[in-house]
């Protein structure tokens, strides 16, 4: 797979985090990790035009550059692009963990086990989000996590490590270097909490010390 | 362009086609997708939906049979999606045997029942509920385990897509997570659901007996000739939440499991039908008891639950009909008390049916007799003592 194309992806699909449904996004991004650009091509635009989601520019120039490669529909590719602003997201981030979560956070001890000092992976932080002013119940974890490679394949591995630990629609963003944040990843990462640091880490804080 | 061909799903409608299509999945894609496809089917997004299944399998390099491949392509088309998706899908002609773990023991029912209550007085023709745990993930992304499957069984008048939806969505808002597996009518079980209903419990049941054989191995053909079905009104039992099952030291496919729990009802109302062998232990209700006919029967000893239980499919469809239009109406006809507002019209007498045994022709016959009268009756009155219906609320103060 052209790493072009695959990068142009995963950064269109970090970037529709908070405007798209999560049950749609985690899947998108498993299919993204899987290398199957093909049922992207197909499904990704016309998700978006059901679910009303417009792209500005940038964005629209991302799906331009990783899907019509891959045969996606030109029509329902340009119709994605939209003229007004984005909608903001409506969530809030918070740095502690909701009650619910046990006094051992067991995901983050999984987490800690997994990525502390592995190859290609810098900060491992966590947020919870909340949709508005909701209650403790609503809490979602958000995974905040920089790598210098492999995003979309570490991006799947997590995922697939919170589904089993029982999170049907985990919340995995990892960043690529020279990443512009959008401002939804600005919000959780201003409140959130550091998990672990991989190998890479030195040189790739989100947050500073 | 995978070539498109009908199937053995032929006369099936798109939505159903679909919906059992991935019953023969379950246990091969996550219960996510199974779920989240199932809400879309419901929904009338049947593009939604294929396009879900096919890049689950497609990504997670599930391998299909042929015959799916075509099914999903068949779908594709038909719900306008794009039908070269098919192509990518990893066909194998020898399917991997999925094993899976399921196991009856630690209350998989625990609660269901309470967090179904009213869902199963609204659908329709429900005939049994019965849950189990998996043990073994499912798919290329699985979820937690273990994993709480419910076993859901319809009669030829429920939607499948519609009831997998309205009890997932009942059973989430009760906080309990599952996935959910409706088969109608006319479809095989596959491996995987034999397997699951084997060693499920019954969450609940109509008392058909019919409902709990068509999950477990068969060892002789299975026979399709149509059987009396008890009354629908639901006899629910459910275990006590505060009950514990005992663990079935073997679990045997032969042998009926019955909780040693007590049982309590879910919804009260309908004598108590002849026990199936995977009913728990029923309640007569005392009202129904008490509700005695005005006349003398002339089947002999022969009780109420008795002759309800023996009512001929098109009756049942008629009870199930006013039940969900007026559960009270229904409980009426049910109880052989029709209401002095309506008059009750049962279908025409079919003793033809070559189903029907010498002693149900007798019984539909005596239970016609026994309506047609209860009609007159009441229309006379009714002109008599006119003034009375005013009332309204309670057809038998007269």
């Amino acid at each position: 797979m052209d790493p072009d194309i695959e990068q142009s992806l995963h950064e269109l699909l970090l970037r529709l985090a908070g405007r798209t449904p999560d049950q749609l996004l985690w899947r998108f991004r498993d299919w993204l990790g899987e290398g199957a650009m093909g049922t992207l091509a197909r499904t990704l635009p016309r998700s978006l035009l059901k679910h009303r989601i417009d792209l500005d520019q940038a964005e629209y120039r991302l799906l331009v550059a990783g899907l019509i490669p891959h045969g996606a529909d030109w029509h329902q590719v340009s119709s994605t692009l939209g003229v007004d602003d984005v909608t903001e997201t409506r969530y809030t981030f918070t740095q502690s963990a909701p009650e619910w979560v046990n006094s051992v956070d067991s995901v983050s001890v999984l987490l800690h086990a997994t990525l502390r000092g592995r190859a290609d992976v810098g900060e491992v932080r966590q947020s919870w989000r909340r949709l508005g002013v909701s209650s403790e119940s609503g809490a979602k974890r958000v995974l905040l996590v920089t790598a210098t490679a492999g995003q979309p394949r570490l991006t799947g591995e997590l995922q697939r490590v919170l589904r089993v630990m029982g999170d049907e629609e985990p919340s995995v963003e990892v960043i690529p270097p020279r990443f512009d944040l959008p401002g939804y990843h600005r919000a959780a990462l201003a409140e959130s909490e550091l998990v672990c640091v991989g190998a890479a880490g030195a040189g790739h804080r989100l947050v500073a010390a | 362009m995978v070539e498109v061909h009908d199937g053995p799903m032929d006369g099936f409608s798109v939505p159903l086609r679909l919906h059992n299509l991935l019953l023969a999945l379950a246990g091969r894609i996550d219960d996510s997708a199974l779920t989240e496809a199932r809400e879309l089917i419901a929904r009338a997004h049947i593009d939604e939906a294929v396009e879900l299944t096919t890049g689950t399998l497609i990504a997670g390099r599930i391998p299909v049979s042929e015959s799916e491949q075509r099914e999903l392509a068949l779908v594709l088309e038909m719900s306008r999606s794009d039908a070269t998706l098919a192509n990518d899908l990893l066909v194998e002609d020898h399917e991997p045997m999925h094993t899976h773990r399921f196991t009856g023991d630690n209350q998989p029912e625990f609660g269901l029942a309470e967090a179904l209550d009213r869902t199963l007085q609204v659908l329709p023709d429900v005939r049994s509920v019965h849950a189990v745990w998996r043990n073994t993930p499912a798919g290329s992304v699985p979820g937690a385990l273990p994993q709480r499957v419910v076993l859901v069984e319809l009669g030829p008048e429920g939607n499948p897509p519609a009831v997998a939806f309205r009890v997932d969505t009942a059973l989430r808002r009760a906080g309990i997570r599952s996935v959910v597996e409706v088969s109608g009518p006319g479809i095989p079980q596959s491996g995987y659901h034999q397997a699951a209903g084997a060693v499920a419990t019954p969450v609940w049941v109509t008392g058909s007996t019919h409902s709990a054989p068509d999950y477990r191995p068969d060892p002789a053909p299975p026979q399709r000739t149509p059987e009396p079905v008890p009354v629908p009104e639901p006899v629910a039992e459910a275990p006590s939440r505060h009950g514990h099952r005992q663990p079935d030291p073997e679990p045997s496919l032969a042998e009926p499991v019955i909780p040693v729990a007590p049982v309590v009802p879910i919804v009260q109302s309908a004598p108590a039908a002849p026990i199936a062998p995977v009913t728990p232990v029923t309640m007569p209700e005392p009202a129904a008891e008490s509700a005695a006919p005005d006349r003398p029967r002339t089947a002999g000893s022969e009780s109420r639950a008795e002759r309800t239980s023996d009512l001929t499919p098109a009756e049942v469809a008629q009870l199930r009909r006013a039940l969900a239009e007026d559960p009270e109406k229904g409980r009426e006809i049910a109880a052989g008390k029709p209401s002095m507002h309506e008059v009750v019209e049962l279908p025409a007498l079919d003793l033809d049916d070559p189903s029907l045994s010498e002693r149900d022709r007798a019984l539909l016959r005596e239970l016609h007799e026994e309506l047609a009268e209860r009609e007159r009756a009441e229309a006379a009155r009714l002109r008599l003592n006119g003034a009375s219906r005013s009332g309204g609320d309670s057809p038998w103060s007269s």
